[in-house]
């Protein structure tokens, strides 16, 4: 079982596998069949089901609503947004329809869609491919936000997010694509609304998701050499998230720095910040803090994208602060 | 009844010191208690009243056994677990109370690291309002006590927390004065002058003791010591005659079981195999203690110095363990720094000899006719002739003798 796939190839390879399986799924997007995606990830599934693979017109709305009235009929439709960014064009498809729909009829339907979408800064992509938009779904009741961090996770999480019968935004993050680790060949399903501890650590939690993990684990290194244990979480799924991880990880350690990509303002980590002083104030032996990208669009030159991300000298000095704090 | 050492079996209590009904505090005395080897007292664990006692004075019971019953306040009833059975001594710990270093600071915050698990803002509430919470089970996230949980059952911590010291000087209970009738003045005995009082009784009572004594040229030891003392001086050890005895004493008790024989009732005898020398040390207050040192012939004259050194200074300061007290194959007593040359030592039992140094001096020995100026010292070896007679004693005397007068430059 040491076979190790890259997180691109992990995704195509739960496709090949849930698509074997299950007659009901089918692909649609923008190039995903003849090109096999534009990042490639769709490879290879056309060949073998072209009637279920599917490239459509430049329309990404007409892509999130056909897919949700073949969610509520039956199907089960794993639909991709080129770039998360335009999902912005389907919006209404997305918070009106496919997390409403599964509500509306007495529970005789659900819509079971799976809107996979690459999302995330650090190559150069520029404004309009670049975002990370957990932070546009996160207060619209119905979605499922999944964000998977290692092509372990990637394959596991992903069969998971088919299977549900809930409409999954499942966010793979484009820098991660080429990364590579190790994979079981079989099929396997990975817990949805679970998180995982990365680290274990007994003076302060770090909660951190995909390209950020890797910032989180060298600082925790870093801050080991000075006495600092630094606890790693990993929400895997943004919404609904496991509280419960969380909350005995802050218990343990009473001090919490929320490691988020993307920006600061109704990010993922302000909520996590608001329900954890609500549910365990008096765990906590310090303020929350929050390392986050800067409040602006991501830039083009290199020098300002990099300056933009979350900079892990903030993640190190918040750390610090919050060990040393009173 | 605690456990003063790893060894300690049982305990005696000589004397409760509170009264029932009394309101104690956590670290009062509560009773003296005396074991074959230490007297130690028992200190309350908790705050609280005396209500019952289960172990008369004089009575022995094992150790963990409950020997008391507490309450937390004056009225109510008496319940299983009102038993003080983790009764802590006065001096030193318990035989498995193993405490480990406190945590760093930052630790300390969390609510899992630290003795007792509490959340932050509780244990700082507790803080502030001056609350007891170890004896409260919590109820939060991973069994912490939160703020709830101490308001619901944090106990106000009472004015004066009287905290036990471990080292209280000398004696381990002050003894009361009666009133003195006319000029005289009557006191009761302490606890460890009436052990010395049984002890020394027994012993004069019990054996056949009698002494034989001796007189040596130290002229070699004298040369050797003087320039051990200074090599030794240099890496801190302080080199003393009483540890150059020691050394010559295992030495020879290597070659002489029968001076390590004590008689068991009266068909058996034991010889002891492990060599350890009981030291006799006067303490400040005028009483009496003899700490071992173990293996002392397995030991070079640098560690048993030593040994010797810190077991003298632990004994002034009534810090000794348990485990360092009884169990010696024979004795050492050193008068010989207060100008004593011969006496008749008493034997520490069960031993069967134990060995009295007086002092050493200048005087005029003479050898095959000529007169030579040469350190003198006085031996007296008391032994009990039960099983051991003059011949072997004398035998022995001999042999330590001769090996301080050869005494090896180690």
């Amino acid at each position: 079982m040491a076979r190790k796939l890259s997180y691109g190839m992990a995704i195509n390879e739960a496709l090949h596998q849930v698509m074997e399986k299950d007659e009901r799924v089918f692909v649609i997007g923008e190039d995903v069949a003849k090109m096999g995606g534009d990042f490639g990830i769709t490879q290879g599934l056309w060949a073998k089901w072209p009637k279920r693979v599917k490239d459509t017109a430049l329309s990404e709305a007409a892509i999130v609503g056909l897919s949700c009235g073949a969610a509520i009929c039956g199907l089960k439709p794993v639909a991709e947004m080129m770039f998360a960014d335009f999902a912005g064009v389907a919006f209404d498809q997305i918070v009106n329809n496919a997390a409403k729909l599964g509500y509306m009829f007495q529970g005789k339907t659900s819509c079971g869609l799976t809107l996979r979408m690459p999302q995330g800064a650090g190559i150069r992509c520029a404004y309009h491919h670049s975002s990370n938009v957990e932070a546009w779904f996160l207060n619209t009741p119905g979605l499922v936000i999944v964000c998977p961090s290692t092509p372990y996770e990637a394959k596991g999480l992903l069969t998971s997010a088919i299977k549900s019968n809930n409409p999954v935004i499942f966010l793979e993050h484009k820098k991660l694509y080429n990364v590579k680790g190790e994979v079981p060949e079989d099929y396997y399903e990975l817990p949805l609304y679970e998180a995982v501890v990365e680290r274990e650590g007994t003076d302060v939690t770090v909660v951190a998701t995909q390209t950020m993990l890797q910032m989180a684990n060298e600082a925790a290194r870093t801050l080991e050499q000075e006495g600092i244990s630094v606890e790693i979480v990993n929400p895997r799924t943004i919404f609904p998230y496991d509280k419960e991880t969380l909350l005995n990880s802050v218990a343990k350690t009473s001090r919490l720095v929320l490691l988020q990509e993307g920006p600061k303002v109704g990010g993922w980590a302000a909520e996590f910040s608001a329900m954890v002083t609500e549910d365990a104030f008096e765990y906590l032996s310090a303020p929350i803090k929050r390392v986050t990208s800067k409040d602006t669009p991501v830039p083009f030159a290199p020098v300002l994208e990099d300056s933009v991300m979350p900079q892990k000298d903030d993640l190190l000095a918040s750390c610090r602060d919050l060990v040393h704090y009173g | 009844m605690p456990k003063f050492g790893l060894t300690m079996e049982e305990g005696t209590i000589d004397e409760w010191l509170v009264e029932v009904g009394q309101k104690v505090a956590k670290g009062d005395i509560l009773a003296e208690v005396s074991t074959d080897k230490i007297t130690n007292s028992v200190t309350s664990p908790e705050d609280g009243y005396m209500r019952k006692y289960l172990v008369e004075e004089g009575e022995t019971v094992p150790c963990g056994e409950v020997i008391a019953l507490m309450t937390e306040s004056a009225e109510e009833a008496l319940t299983e677990s009102s038993g003080i059975s983790e009764a802590m001594p006065e001096h030193g710990s318990t035989a498995e109370a193993v405490q480990e270093p406190s945590p760093e600071a930052r630790t300390q915050d969390s609510p899992v690291a630290g003795e007792v698990a509490i959340t932050p803002r509780a244990r700082k509430l507790a803080e502030e309002q001056n609350l007891l919470y170890s004896h409260i089970k919590g109820t939060g996230l991973l069994g912490a006590i939160t703020v709830d949980d101490l308001k619901e059952h944090g106990k106000p911590r009472p004015d004066e927390a009287v905290q036990a010291d471990v080292a209280v000087p000398s004696t381990a209970s002050v003894p009361e004065s009666v009133a003195a009738s006319g000029t005289d003045y009557v006191r009761k005995l302490s606890t460890i002058e009436k052990k010395t009082a049984r002890t020394m009784h027994d012993s004069m009572a019990g054996t056949a003791q009698t002494t034989i004594a001796t007189e040596a040229d130290m002229t070699q030891l004298v040369s050797v010591y003087r320039e051990l003392k200074d090599r030794y001086a240099q890496e801190g050890v302080r080199l003393t005659y009483t540890a150059c005895i020691i050394k010559a004493v295992a030495m020879a008790l290597e070659d002489h079981p029968r001076i390590r024989t004590t008689l068991i009732g009266e068909e058996q005898v034991r010889i002891s195999n492990r060599i350890s020398i009981g030291v006799a040390v006067d303490l400040p207050d005028d009483s009496l203690i003899v700490p071992v040192i173990r293996d002392a012939n397995l030991l070079d004259l640098r560690s048993i110095a030593l040994k010797l050194r810190d077991l003298t200074e632990r004994a002034k300061n009534n810090a000794l363990q348990y485990e360092e007290l009884g169990d010696a194959s024979i004795t050492v007593s050193n008068m010989g720094n207060m100008g004593v040359t011969y006496f008749t030592p008493v034997l520490n039992p069960p031993e069967g000899a134990l060995l009295g140094v007086g002092a050493m001096r200048e005087q005029i020995v003479v050898n095959q006719g000529h007169m030579t100026i040469a350190p003198v010292i006085y031996l007296s070896l008391t032994y009990d002739h039960r099983i051991i007679n003059g011949g072997p004693a004398a035998r022995f005397l001999e042999q330590v003798v001769d090996t301080l007068q050869h005494f090896p430059e180690i």
